[in-house]
């Protein structure tokens, strides 16, 4: 005797239902996954600890970046105001001029305002600092230091491995918590 | 109707195509062309800058050279601008060429596709079944090569060569005697110049006949002269028929030794890619350089400090036992502090920062293995002063100075018995122990006189006596049991009572000396950068014995073995066997 059709326990539109399900849930969980691990990986910065930067000219040349992430920062309530600034002017300079010849900055990145006789103020022009640290050697070689170089994060790529942390002779590359982004200098080194 | 070649769709995306390629060829030339020139355009690398403004300094007044500054400065930041603007619009056309190239070739490719048309075969059965049995067999042939390779590779690499395993069966046979040997008895240490200063780093020597007298010109007196090949500031020390000294640049530094006998270089180790040393060495001061810090030895193996941070311990036949990199040193000057050795550990005292304290900290490590056995952290910033040490009060000490404090450290576990407030500035000179008492420099502050046997801070209670006129700058004092000297690097020579500290008597020396003094046979050794040698009598008061021209600057300090001098000057390194006259005589 022919029992005739019956209906199976699991039928196949059944079957799709559920892997479509599955496929989403999974999707979702993956989705999920990747979000956590990119907040994750961004909860750090590079970062760098102008105590240890020796100065080294670097950061100019080795970044990915056609001009460097790294900049010449000026912390004003530091600075000193000097006349003849050694981060601006070169060591022993012609005269105290804004003339090629007496700048140290080779993209003329610093603007020197007079203030009131005899003080002065300097300013960085992040467009055209390239973060070779010429004045900032100057500055903290010879002055007390308010020049400094940190990673400017409008303009960072944040990579992996920075290029710059890999060849840097000082140490001075860190990851800092993105919530704290920059190291700050406060008082004279 | 025409055929897909043919057709104008095809012909048009072809020739896009051809104009795309040829467009983003020369865009991506002209690019590269601007990166590989980048460098040498850079406008703060041009040297005809600096040559023009070296020009300038020599000539102040001159408007032409300032003129010319002033264009070439122009000309290479409008040349700078113009190359980040063409390296952004540079990429935009890469982007646009490209994506119109792909379009084109798309376009070509789908107007010539040809539907396929295929024929019956009565063979691919046979032939498709084949290939499925090369297939497994590759599969199955390529499985067991790897698993062959894999065990192997488990068998073989069991143990990762470390830095030093260079030199094959031979050195590893070596080196693993070296590993184990018993460390050579007190004895020999004292027969011996181990490290800076001789043993106990005090600058006195155990040889009774030492040279007396010696020319480098007529080469009377100088057994050998051999240039070495480094360049450093180290002295050299000496262990058997072995001499060591380092050298170093910013590309690579080397250990060297050279044979006692013949002056021969024997062997010369490039300490190199040492683990977490930075791909590029840091600049350090021409005044310093790479090698300053002198090397020692415990009989076994030769270790050494560079200002780039790398310590390495190198085994007598030239092997590398091991190496490790310390951070570099942050030193204004560069780190120039030698070693010490005890009992087969390695004291390294790491000094460093510009004012304040910044993780200066002392360390002793294993000679064997390497590892590091204790860290103290020191609370002062940099200095150039290297440690001794001592026997005192029953116990080993380490001594090491710095601004503001003398230290006191247990040789077997670097705990302080003892300290002393010692503020000045810049402080070069070591510590010795002379007549039971441990003699102190700061520069700019003074000579201290301590007894060794305190604990705490001993300042008030245990300064024997102190002297603070004419402290020396550079050199490190050296005395026996009556009598201490110390010398300026602008040559006063002074001499003290060690008991009083009493001034006995001061002598001009009338040339410039780096190299610290030391006394050997029982006779006074000061050397000139100059390189004249000047001999006096370990006395009450001044008298000459000798004076010895050289004719090379010397700056690092002598060391004395079984009736040899070993100096090393800016380029040669030295041994002098001339007269030596019989202990007692003057």
């Amino acid at each position: 005797m022919n029992p005739g059709p019956t209906t199976p326990a699991f039928s196949r539109r059944q079957f799709l239902r559920d892997g479509l399900r599955l496929s989403a849930v999974a999707g979702a969980a993956g989705l999920a996954g990747a979000m956590a691990g990119r907040t994750q990986a961004q909860t750090t910065v590079w970062q760098i600890d102008p105590a240890k930067c020796v100065r080294c000219g670097n950061c100019a040349t080795k970044c990915v970046l056609e001009q460097s992430a790294v900049k010449c920062v000026h912390a004003f309530d530091i600075c000193g105001y000097c006349q003849l600034c050694t981060g601006y002017f070169e060591p022993e300079p012609n005269e105290l001029t804004t003339a090629a010849e007496n700048q140290q900055c080779p993209t003329a990145a610093i603007k020197r305002t007079f203030v009131e006789d005899p003080y002065y103020e300097y300013e960085i022009d992040e467009n055209l600092c390239i973060g070779c640290a010429k004045c900032v050697e100057g500055c903290t070689r010879f002055g007390n230091g308010s020049l400094y170089l940190q990673i400017r994060h409008d303009r960072c790529l944040n990579c992996n491995e920075c290029a710059i942390a890999r060849t840097c002779p000082g140490d001075a590359f860190r990851r800092v918590p993105v919530t704290h982004p920059y190291l700050l200098k406060t008082d004279t080194h | 109707m025409a055929t897909a070649p043919d057709s104008p769709v095809y012909r048009t995306a072809v020739s896009t195509a051809w104009v795309a390629g040829v467009f983003l060829v020369v865009v991506a030339g002209a690019m590269l062309y601007q990166r590989l020139t980048a460098n040498s355009n850079d406008p703060w690398k041009s040297p005809q800058l600096l040559e023009l403004k070296e020009q300038l300094r020599a000539s102040p007044k001159d408007e032409k050279i300032k003129e010319r500054i002033r264009e070439l400065d122009l000309k290479f930041r409008q040349r700078y601008v113009r190359r980040l603007a063409l390296t952004r619009t540079g990429g935009w056309l890469l982007l646009g060429g490209s994506v119109i190239l792909v379009v084109a070739l798309a376009t070509a490719m789908e107007t010539r596709k040809v539907q396929p048309l295929p024929r019956p075969d009565p063979t691919a059965g046979d032939r498709a079944q084949r290939d499925r049995a090369v297939a497994r067999r590759a599969v199955g042939v390529a499985g067991a090569a790897v698993a062959v390779v894999m065990v192997g590779a488990a068998a073989t690499l069991r143990s990762p060569p470390t830095v030093g395993d260079r030199g094959g069966a031979g050195a590893a046979a070596e080196a693993a005697k070296a590993a184990v040997a018993p460390l050579p008895p007190a004895s020999e240490f004292a027969a011996n110049w181990p490290q800076f200063r001789g043993p106990g780093g005090s600058g006195v020597a155990t040889a009774a006949e030492v040279p007396l007298s010696w020319n480098g010109a007529s080469g009377a007196g100088v057994a050998w002269k051999t240039p070495v090949p480094e360049p450093g500031f180290n002295s050299p020390i000496v262990w058997g028929d072995r001499i060591f000294c380092s050298g170093g640049t910013r590309e690579k530094r080397v250990v060297m030794c050279f044979d006692l006998a013949t002056g021969r270089l024997r062997w010369d180790r490039v300490i190199e890619k040492v683990p977490g040393a930075p791909a590029q060495a840091p600049e350090i001061s021409d005044q310093t350089g790479y090698a300053a810090p002198t090397m020692a030895t415990d009989g076994v193996r030769a270790y050494a400090i560079f200002a780039t941070g790398e310590l390495a311990a190198v085994n007598f036949d030239g092997s590398l036992a091991w190496a490790k990199h310390l951070g570099v040193p942050k030193n204004l000057y560069g780190h120039a502090t030698s070693l010490a050795v005890w009992q087969g550990r390695v004291i390294v005292q790491l000094d460093q920062g510009e004012s304040g304290p910044a993780n200066s900290r002392i360390m002793a490590f294993d000679g064997v293995s390497g590892k590091q056995l204790w860290e103290k952290a020191r609370s002062v910033p940099g200095s150039w002063s290297s440690p001794i040490v001592i026997e005192a009060a029953g116990k080993t000490q380490i001594i090491a100075l710095g601004d503001p404090l003398v230290t006191a450290y247990a040789a077997g576990d670097g705990a302080e018995p003892w300290r002393a407030e010692l503020p000045g500035g810049e402080v070069t000179p070591s510590p010795a122990f002379v007549g039971g008492l441990v003699l102190a420099v700061n520069p700019h502050n003074a000579l201290l006189a301590l007894k060794p046997d305190g604990a705490g801070d001993v300042t008030a209670s245990h300064v024997a006596w102190k002297a603070e006129d004419d402290v020396p700058d550079v050199t490190s004092p050296v005395g026996n049991d009556e009598l201490v000297f110390t010398v300026t690097s602008d040559g006063k020579l002074l001499c003290f009572d060690v008991k009083t500290g009493a001034r006995v008597w001061m002598h001009e020396l009338k040339q410039e000396v780096q190299a610290s003094p030391a006394i050997a046979g029982g006779r006074l050794y000061l050397i000139g950068s100059n390189g004249v040698t000047i001999v006096a009598a370990v006395a009450r008061e001044f008298k000459e014995l000798a004076r010895n021209e050289l004719g090379e600057k010397i700056v690092a300090s002598p060391a004395f073995v079984r009736g040899k001098i070993i100096l090393r000057g800016l380029e040669n390194l030295y041994c002098l066997a001339g007269e030596t006259p019989k202990p007692g005589t003057p």
